[in-house]
């Protein structure tokens, strides 16, 4: 079936099954930037925002928010014109091989937007359901550190 | 996932949901869907969605805060009232799952789901929350958290509306969980929560304490021993190393830990807390 | 020490925004109609013989496209290890066999057009087994009575080592310097201890992952999460009677690999069905299959002896005796057991009689396999705390001892030609060694001295909580010597930008950017001018693969050498066009200049379309391969400042501080990360990370909700520092390793600490609450 969602600032129809989760019907709707790492919401590499909020992806029936604002790492860029936690990431040496990147971005945009100046504790509280194998996450906490000064100074 | 041929309702009134519930064999209330989705059942034939209906609140209402069915953990760790029973429960549902699941995980879908490792319920029942539900007949009911939990009810049949803390004047409490990581299912959860009674001489003592912890067997349980050691007690050190003497709760072993680990580790926690309580007790003098 | 212009110096990864803003692709990421999904029926026992599978009722449902299992598949023996030919791993696997050898072993595969008609088809096929005795505790492998994980006659070693399957040995190495026995017995001073260390899991965030299809001409194309392209191309190949010719292997963006993606897992199951049935498939493993069915760290049992003068602590005698369990497979069990002697017996290489007596056995358990560290992390368990033994009977300061015994540049060990990757090693006298200024500078950084003098009262005091300091020093290898080897192809463009096309498989650790690196210093011109293309067999020359610490090392060493023939040609086309001889030229900044006259110049893309358009035309381009004849270590001291709660059993790390010499970092950002990365491993390894096993041997903690690895929430602080060491002359720009090193070393650093503060051994990893508590009541 075919129903109407909301992804990207944009409407479209995304074919799915009623008992699918939205990671699976993102994914298999082309929306590759949503990653699959284990399906069981441990991981957070499927991370969306729904409505602003990081969400486990493959935690959620994609049916309860087909009227809700659903948010890809891509839509993150258009929406906001920024690249400001992605470039961060990237200076830092915080993107190893990148897997869980698309869901910390998102983690860290949810964080920052609610909270602009956030303490460390605060940063690793907001990342506790992204796990990272690479990088022992030191390099991604300064990196959320950097995107915090830069959107401040925005 | 889910079978894929299940069946979706949007109803928008509660009375529309339960008329569902009620035409519908095995088709259940969706909230988060996050409990849903761990069961991984194929026999779930329907979801009724309960987003549409007005069950997202946190209010303060007299001398009660109550939190609507379908809000999250997250919202509740921001809600912008301080009522000490909230802040309790705040500090629970903060340190459950991860930020991810915060968002999504629901206070109603919480008390359905129930698993042994839940964050909330040593909080709810230290509380003595209450709770109302929908029955199939429409009938809307209240009862106690820990009634709730004793009662053989068919859960999946009840439509949660609401959970209901008392405003608690003078709370002290804390709550502690113990896991291997950060972003783990608790071994167990203890929960302490008790009135600072305020005594001739400017002294304080515990009144009405509850302590409960869930994770053990028989999923909770209430350490009415300790209560009653403690109750009308100035907290001090001594007490504290008393009153672990009367801390005991039944553990199951698992791969992680073994049983008699488990209660050694209740009670650590406990000191813990009620070391952390102590500043409270420090003689004010009598104005 | 000389000022490089692009190497030493942290460019940014250059997939890193690609990857940070989801464009960059996985395997799973890629599609092709007409796709078919895969789904792997495991066996449900930890040893069974199918006596009958009947794959009818599955092929009957509809969307069932093929059923894969013995019974239509050619029993073909290899190895999964994705090493060099002939594998030192014993060819002691079948795609499908009759005997399923550990719960989670593959039965069969099922093709269809949905990847649910394909798992609902697993439930279709029939399998009547015959359940045998399982072989769960590898430490009875030995015993005369024990079930034999492969009675089969068809499985064989490749190379001429000891591989006795008939009693469970799948390897066994023996090396003996000088006389243990006679010096043990002559020592005043003795230690001895047994160390065990767990079944661990890799986890990459990305799962195993491949998917096929035919090409327009008929040839095989893999797509694979693989750090070994050219060695899946090999295999398969040989395992589907497929020309390597008809095989193309990409590797596209890996998510993570630490070892569990040197293994040759998922590519044979996607190209199989593509080969049989000409339509695209895909295979990605769930959660629970990575943590069941790929590759874990092998456990160990280590048994260590020292004989040593109790006033100095010179040891006289070392004894190890490590037994390690493969599980079902000997993927990698002969190698990681010698490196489990290799990595660490040189270290103290003033002791002049030591004996390793290594045994791999086989076991009804999932199969190990390489894993970051690879063996060393095992050895250094033992070696690190035994060797704190001996300096705490003698009286001696860690780091006084290491600085005094340790091996120093210009020195060799025996050890170095006894143990090589299975069979004979390589002499080597060490170019550099900069242990003792990770050891200096870690000292001063970590306040060694101040705290472990504050400490020593800690372990007799009656305080809760004990504090207490543990170091730990390691070396580990660059790429294996002699056998690896790596190549590079460079061809210019005509804005002055390079195509550098290599067969080393960057899986996430920014090999990409320091190959372009490498050669932007050679040829001095901007990194952003190579256009970086890692891992297609069909595009790329060979590379062995991200493996055995290699990559900066040896395939950058091939780029170097490959970019210093690009700048020949550059140079003789420039010298034609300036009309001066080479010699007199010079380059800087994309530029040939004439070196007396340095505003007689003329830029790359000039060079280029001069070469390509206008005399003596030709491309310039260059190919390098490059073989290694040493296997530079990297050295590094750690320190640990832990807090024992000895009420509960919790160890919280305070500090930590990691110093490693990796000669010349070429990115220091990434190598810090690298170390970063496998330290938290490494403490999570130490602390928490074990495989639990129900009675039958079924894994019970198959997914991240039960098998818990550290968050942002959990990681202590923790301190990274390279030395600023000697340039290695044999690495590129002086490039030692970097990405293996820093896991071997929290667990004994912990333990040491723990020692330091408690007075007591914590002999077992990890060092869960309970064990630490039944330490602390130990004698």
């Amino acid at each position: 079936m075919n129903t109407l969602f909301t992804v990207n600032g944009r409407k479209v129809r995304l074919s799915l099954h009623p008992g699918q989760t939205l990671l699976r019907v993102l994914r298999d709707n082309g929306y590759t930037e949503v990653k699959c790492g284990c399906e069981e919401g441990e991981c957070g590499s499927c991370t969306v925002l729904l409505d602003g909020e990081a969400v486990p992806s493959c935690q959620i029936l994609a049916m309860s928010v087909r009227n809700r604002e659903i948010t890809t790492v891509k839509g993150l860029m258009d929406m906001d014109g920024t690249s400001v936690i992605p470039e961060a990431f990237a200076e830092t040496g915080a993107v190893q091989c990148g897997f869980c990147t698309p869901g910390m971005v998102l983690s860290s945009y949810a964080l920052l937007k609610g909270n602009p100046a956030p303490s460390e504790e605060e940063i690793k509280l907001a990342l506790d359901g992204n796990i990272c194998r690479c990088t022992g996450y030191i390099k991604i906490i300064e990196a959320v550190k950097l995107a915090a000064v830069r959107m401040g100074k925005k | 996932m889910l079978n894929r041929e299940i069946k979706w309702y949007f109803p928008e009134t509660e009375e529309e949901a339960v008329a569902v519930k009620r035409e519908n064999v095995d088709t259940l209330y969706h909230a988060g869907g996050t409990g849903i989705l761990r069961t991984k059942s194929q026999k779930i034939k329907g979801l009724i969605d309960l987003s549409a209906l007005d069950l997202n609140y946190i209010k303060k209402e007299g001398n009660t805060i109550r939190i609507g069915a379908t809000s999250t953990y997250s919202q509740i760790c921001k809600t912008s009232l301080t009522e000490a029973s909230l802040q309790m429960l705040k500090g629970a549902v903060s340190r459950a799952g991860s930020t991810l699941l915060r968002n999504r995980i629901t206070m109603g879908g919480s008390l359905i789901d129930a698993p042994y490792w839940s964050d909330l319920f040593s909080t709810l029942l230290c509380l003595g929350a209450h709770l109302t539900y929908r029955r199939l007949d429409l009938t809307v009911e209240t009862c106690t958290v820990k009634e709730f939990l004793d009662r053989r009810l068919k859960k999946e049949n009840v439509l949660i509306r609401e959970v209901i803390l008392p405003v608690k004047e003078d709370l002290i409490f804390f709550v502690r969980r113990f896991t291997r990581v950060f972003f783990d299912y608790p071994v167990f959860n203890l929960a302490f929560c008790a009135k600072r009674v305020k005594k001739k001489g400017g002294e304080y003592a515990i009144g009405e304490p509850a302590i409960f912890v869930t994770g053990v067997k028989r999923f909770y349980r209430e350490l009415t021993e300790a209560e009653e050691f403690i109750n009308n007690n100035i907290v001090d050190s001594r007490l504290i190393e008393e009153c672990m003497k009367h801390v005991d709760a039944e553990f199951t072993p698992d791969r992680n830990f073994g049983a008699e680990y488990k209660l050694l580790m209740l009670k650590s926690l406990f000191k813990d807390g009620l070391e952390e309580l102590l500043p409270n007790f420090i003689k004010t003098g009598d104005q | 020490m000389k000022k490089y212009r692009h190497v030493k110096y942290s460019e940014q990864k250059i997939d890193a925004i690609s990857l940070a803003t989801g464009e960059a692709l996985f395997t799973d990421d890629f599609t092709k109609p007409d796709m078919l999904y895969l789904a792997v029926l495991r066996s449900p026992h930890a040893f069974a013989r199918i006596r009958e599978l009947d794959d009818s009722p599955a092929r009957e449902l509809d969307g069932v496209v093929e059923v894969f299992s013995h019974k239509n598949v050619p029993r073909v023996m290899f190895t999964t290890a994705g090493q060099g030919y002939p594998e030192p791993s014993p060819y002691d696997k079948a795609l499908f066999d009759t005997l399923v050898r550990f719960a989670g072993d593959e039965v069969a595969i099922v093709a269809a057009e949905t990847e649910e008609i394909a798992r609902e088809a697993l439930n279709l096929i029939r399998v009547d087994y015959e359940i045998l005795t399982p072989l769960l505790d590898y430490s009875k492998a030995l015993n005369e009575d024990a079930p034999i994980v492969h009675p089969e006659k068809d499985a064989k070693a490749m190379i001429p080592v000891p591989f006795h399957p008939e009693k469970n040995l799948a390897a066994e190495v023996n090396v003996e310097v000088g006389n243990f026995e006679r010096a043990y017995k002559n020592s005043s001073g003795k230690v001895e201890a047994t160390f065990t260390t767990p079944i661990t899991s890799h986890c990459p965030i990305e799962p195993h992952t491949a998917m096929a299809y035919m090409d327009e001409m008929a040839r095989l194309v893999i797509i694979s999460s693989t750090q070994v392209p050219f060695h899946v191309r090999r295999i398969v190949s040989r395992i589907l009677d497929i020309p390597p010719g008809k095989i193309r292997v990409i590797k596209p963006r890996i998510g993570g690999g630490f070892g569990a993606k040197q293994e040759i897992i998922v590519e044979p199951f996607v190209a199989l069905t593509t080969w049989r049935t000409g339509r695209p498939s895909r295979l990605r493993l769930s959660r629970k299959e990575v943590f069941t069915s790929t590759r874990t760290r092998h456990g160990f049992t280590i048994t260590m002896k020292a004989g040593f003068e109790p006033e100095d602590g010179k040891i006289n005698a070392l004894s190890m005796e490590a037994l390690e369990n493969t599980g079902a497979y000997g993927t990698h069990s002969l190698t990681v057991l010698s490196n489990s002697a290799s990595k660490t017996l040189p270290l103290l290489n003033k002791i002049e009689n030591i004996v390793f007596k290594g045994k791999a056995v086989y076991s009804n358990l999932p199969v190990a396999g390489a894993y970051r560290g690879y063996g060393a992390t095992q050895g250094y368990f033992a070696y690190g705390q035994l060797i704190d033994m001996v300096i705490g009977e003698s009286g001696g300061d860690p780091v006084e001892y290491y600085l005094k015994w340790c091996i120093k540049a210009g020195e060799g060990s025996p050890i170095f030609r006894a143990i090589g990757e299975g069979t004979e090693g390589v002499e080597m006298t060490l170019d550099t060694v900069g242990l003792p200024e990770c050891l200096k500078k870690g000292a001063d950084v970590f306040r060694w001295q101040e705290k472990r003098n504050r400490y020593s009262g800690e372990f007799n005091s009656g305080r809760r909580k004990k504090k207490g300091v543990g170091l730990v020093c390691m070396m580990q290898g660059s790429a294996i010597p002699k056998i690896d080897m790596a190549s590079a192809y460079m061809k210019m463009n005509e804005d002055g930008s390079f195509n550098l096309k290599v067969g080393a498989t960057d899986i996430g650790t920014g090999s990409d950017t320091i190959l372009a690196q490498i050669a932007a210093e050679v040829l001095d011109t901007s990194p952003d001018k190579f256009i970086v293309h890692s891992s297609d067999t069909d595009h790329t020359p060979f590379d062995t693969g991200a493996y055995a610490s290699s990559t900066t090392y040896l395939s950058g060493s091939a780029v170097k050498k490959c970019a210093e023939e690009i700048l020949k040609q550059i140079k003789k086309v420039g010298s034609e066009i300036l009309e001066v001889p080479e010699k007199e030229l010079d380059i800087r900044d994309g530029m040939v200049f004439v070196s007396d006259e340095p505003h007689r110049m003329i830029g790359y893309d000039e060079i280029c379309t001069y070469a390509m358009y206008q005399r003596s035309q030709f491309q310039i381009q260059a190919f390098a391969s490059h073989v290694a004849d040493k296997s530079p270590p990297p050295f590094a001291a750690h320190f640990a400042e832990i807090e024992v709660d000895t009420e509960t059993g919790l160890i919280r790390v305070l500090d930590y501080v990691a110093v490693t010499d990796c000669g010349t970092p070429i990115n220091p950002v990434l190598a810090e990360g690298q170390v970063e990365g496998a330290l938290i491993n490494g403490i999570s390894y130490a602390l928490i990370e074990d495989y639990h096993f129900n009675e039958k041997g079924a894994l019970l903690n198959n997914r991240f909700s039960r098998y818990k690895i550290f968050s942002a929430m959990d990681i202590p602080p923790v301190r990274v520092i390279l030395v600023d060491s000697e340039p290695d002359p044999t690495g590129p720009f002086g490039a030692k390793s970097i990405a293996e090193i820093a896991i071997n070393g929290p667990a004994p650093a912990i333990a040491n600490a723990f020692a330091h503060a408690t007075g007591k051994r914590l002999y077992k990893a990890p060092f869960t609450p309970e064990r630490v508590l039944s330490a602390l009541t130990s004698k």
